[in-house]
């Protein structure tokens, strides 16, 4: 109850504060009311005193003529003691209204005659003074001494109410009042039509003003209406919003290739500020994170990634918001089952005074880089280890085709001596050796010259049935497999398989002759061709209980010309031909053995029939 | 009904001795001798009847002089500009010497002669004042009559006219009875 009357109590203050807050259309009409009414205000005060004035001595002045008359008249009543007479003159006065008293004294003092009006009650009637008039609160009183010759006689007494004056200032009131009230109607007209002059503008202004505060369009103009302040105002108002039409224009141009540039660029881009909290990112990294740009606004790195990852890419904003400085980290995970690489560029944001205000980061997939990377890396090593094979091969080669011709070159000195000495028999001798010299480069020539070609020249892969091509390579090894006295054993069930038939043939026969090969003094030798499924997988081997190969070795004996002992006879190419041969195919090949005396298996994987 | 004032009370009682009267100026006289002068200003004479010299006004006593010494307070006196002069006639006095006042009291005692001397003023201009019940149709101006203990006049303005003389209304109206034609 308190509280809301003080709330409602009118302080400057608060008159202050509402006069801040009404439009200036209203300042200006309320400014206008209340000088113009504070004017016709002072006015008619001014008009109701100097009438007032004015009244009281027109009044004063009738009633000194009156005054003077009824002395006049009264001479000969008092010089001849007639006091009915006086009586008969004063009762003249019921004419005048506002006489409310009047009466004669004698020279003496004594009262010589009264008047008084009917509704008038007179209490005590005053002594005799000298001349003059004085106002009182009601009343107007007046003395005039009466003479006869220069000789006073007596002394004439009136007393007048003022009614007269407060009548004519209550009407005058009445009638300021309606005059003010018109006026004051009529000065809110004018008001409100003239303050049009000045709000208009200021009120156009401040909707222009409005109107581009909400829309953003800074082509909107405001209308000058004068050449005054508000025209001024107004002119500069305008070409301040030309300039800045004009630098908006190009912020927005630079936003635009921004804006361009950022989404169509295929590195992700995102802002973060400083809490690590994301601001806006690019289509390229929205379609990365599966949402559309703007659901990224306000959300953390807690919201895509998992606990450990989100902390981390925390920990990294976190420390290159402290140090101010840009940060370029390689990254490596696993998204979608797969290994990816990504590169990514932080860099923190700053504003004009240098301190930082977010981070702005970059990145991009760099798998494919880090793939290539690593296939070259690997081919490198191929490439080393095919340098070194082609190396120990030209010395192989240049060493194993130089011997047979040493010995042809020796056997043709030998040769043409004895033939100088006509020794048939030792001739003989010499040409077989001259001749197995030369069977055995052609040998080495023509194996060089198929490992060549495996790689080159391709026939189109057909079904072959390796069942049947065991078999076949068994037919064509009859002669050693007797020799040696094997027993071979050829799974019915084993696979068909794409590839060259030829080729194929090879593998198959080389595997066998070395199996036979190097049965060592094994008394009942024994050689096993099947197959085992492993992992999906299907291996072939050739099993042998032979003499086996020391572990050590296992991985050499594919490379050319790796011959393990030199006892043995061979170009030393054979397997290293069949590896290329599985290798082009895209299979496998490795050796399986216990160590020496335990035998070997040798395996490999083929793709099967109807597998690309 | 008429009021009485004290100064008029105490003169009624006063008048109830009618020695007082003969032996030394009474109220009555008095009165009469201020209301003599003062007629001065309430009456207009033509500018013929100041004679003698301009700057006199002449009152004259006819016959017994009840007065005592009450003129000489004022005799001397200015009025309106001219200086007062108090003349005293006996019974014989020639009608000439009575036409040189403005004013002439006729006492009571003459008011077997009044007719005659009035007819002898006649038409000139001298304000004629008795104290007879008669003395206007006698041919006088003014007359003085006690009244209820009070001294008051009667006037024949037409002789006053006859005469020059311009009585004023003030004077018309404090009078008793006027007499216009």
């Amino acid at each position: 109850m308190k509280n809301g009357l003080e709330n409602r109590k009118v302080t400057p203050g608060s008159l202050i504060k509402w006069f801040g807050k009404i439009r200036i259309k209203q300042k200006l009409v309320l400014i206008i009311m209340i000088v113009s009414l504070a004017s016709m205000l002072i006015a008619s005060g001014s008009f109701l005193i100097y009438e007032r004035i004015i009244m009281q001595q027109r009044m004063a002045s009738d009633l000194s003529a009156l005054v003077e008359m009824l002395a006049d008249n009264c001479e000969a009543a008092l010089s001849f003691n007639d006091p009915t007479d006086a009586k008969h003159i004063l009762s003249s006065l019921k004419a005048v209204d506002s006489i409310a008293f009047a009466s004669i004294y004698q020279a003496d003092g004594t009262v010589f005659a009264t008047y008084q009006r009917s509704d008038f009650e007179m209490g005590k009637i005053p002594e005799p003074q000298s001349d003059g008039y004085h106002f009182g609160k009601d009343w107007l009183v007046i003395f005039k001494q009466i003479s006869l010759g220069g000789k006073p006689i007596g002394t004439a007494y009136l007393q007048s109410d003022l009614s007269a004056i407060s009548e004519f200032l209550r009407q005058s009131l009445i009638t300021l009042g309606v005059v003010v009230m018109f006026s004051a109607l009529f000065a809110y007209y004018l008001a409100i039509r003239l303050q049009r002059v000045v709000s208009t503008p200021i009120f156009h202004l401040s909707e222009t003003a409005a109107a581009i505060s909400k829309n953003r369009d800074y082509s909107i103009r405001a209308s000058i209406f004068g050449e005054d302040e508000l025209g001024v105002l107004t002119a500069a108002f305008n070409e301040m919003l030309s300039e800045v039409e004009k630098s908006h224009s190009s912020i927005r141009d630079s936003e635009r290739k921004f804006r361009t540039l950022v989404d169509n660029i295929p590195v992700k881009v995102f802002m973060k500020d400083k809490e690590s909290v994301y601001l806006s990112c690019n289509p390229s990294y929205a379609a990365d994170l599966d949402i559309s740009p703007e659901e990224i606004s306000g959300k953390t790195d807690y919201d895509y990634y998992p606990v450990g990852v989100a902390e981390k890419y925390r920990a990294d904003d976190k420390r290159i918001i402290e140090s101010g400085k840009r940060e370029d980290i390689e990254e490596e995970f696993i998204q979608h089952g797969r290994h990816c690489w990504v590169q990514t560029i932080k860099i923190p944001i700053m504003d004009d005074a240098n301190n930082v205000t977010g981070i702005l980061g970059v990145f991009w997939d760099i798998t494919e880089r880090k793939l290539a990377e690593e296939m070259r890396e690997i081919h490198v090593a191929q490439l080393e280890n095919q340098s070194a094979e082609l190396e120990r091969f030209t010395y192989t080669v240049s060493h194993d085709l130089r011997s047979p011709i040493i010995t042809i070159k020796g056997f043709l000195g030998e040769l043409i001596k004895d033939a100088e000495e006509g020794d048939i028999d030792r001739l003989h001798g010499d040409i077989k050796r001259i001749s197995t010299a030369a069977t055995k480069m052609g040998n080495l020539l023509e194996d060089l010259l198929n490992l060549s070609r495996i790689g080159r020249i391709a026939d189109e892969p057909v079904d072959v049935s390796l069942d049947k091509l065991a078999h076949e390579v068994a037919e064509s090894l009859h002669g050693p497999i007797s020799e040696r006295g094997v027993r071979l054993e050829i799974e019915s069930d084993l696979p068909i398989v794409r590839g060259d038939h030829v080729r194929l043939h090879e593998v198959m026969q080389n595997l066998i002759e070395n199996a036979i090969k190097f049965m060592g003094d094994q008394t009942r030798p024994g050689i096993q061709v099947g197959s085992r499924c492993v992992d999906d997988e299907t291996i072939i081997y050739v099993r042998d209980n032979g003499q086996g190969i020391d572990p050590v070795y296992l991985d050499k004996i594919f490379g050319l010309f790796e011959q393990l002992d030199g006892k043995t006879e061979g170009t030393g190419i054979g397997l290293a031909l069949v590896k290329r041969i599985i290798e082009y195919h895209g299979g496998r090949i490795w050796v399986e053995s216990e160590g020496p005396e335990c035998g070997s298996s040798f395996c490999f994987t083929i793709p099967l029939k109807g597998v690309s | 009904m008429k009021k009485y004032f004290i100064p008029f009370i105490l003169l009624a009682f006063s008048l109830s001795s009618p020695v007082v009267f003969a032996e030394e100026p009474s109220k009555e006289y008095a009165l009469k001798a201020a209301y003599l002068h003062k007629f001065f200003f309430f009456a207009d004479w033509p500018e013929k009847a100041f004679y003698e010299a301009e700057s006199t006004i002449v009152i004259g006593i006819l016959g017994e002089d009840s007065f005592g010494g009450i003129f000489t307070q004022i005799e001397g006196k200015s009025i309106n500009g001219r200086r007062l002069t108090i003349r005293r006639f006996g019974e014989t006095s020639l009608p000439e010497m009575l036409r040189r006042c403005q004013i002439l009291f006729v006492s009571r005692s003459l008011d077997k002669d009044e007719k005659s001397i009035l007819a002898s003023l006649k038409d000139y201009p001298v304000l004629t004042v008795g104290e007879t019940e008669t003395f206007l149709e006698s041919g006088g101006m003014i007359g003085f009559i006690t009244k209820k203990n009070s001294i008051r006049f009667e006037i024949s303005q037409a002789a006053a006219e006859r005469a020059g003389i311009k009585i004023r209304a003030q004077l018309l109206r404090v009078a008793v009875r006027v007499i216009e034609e």
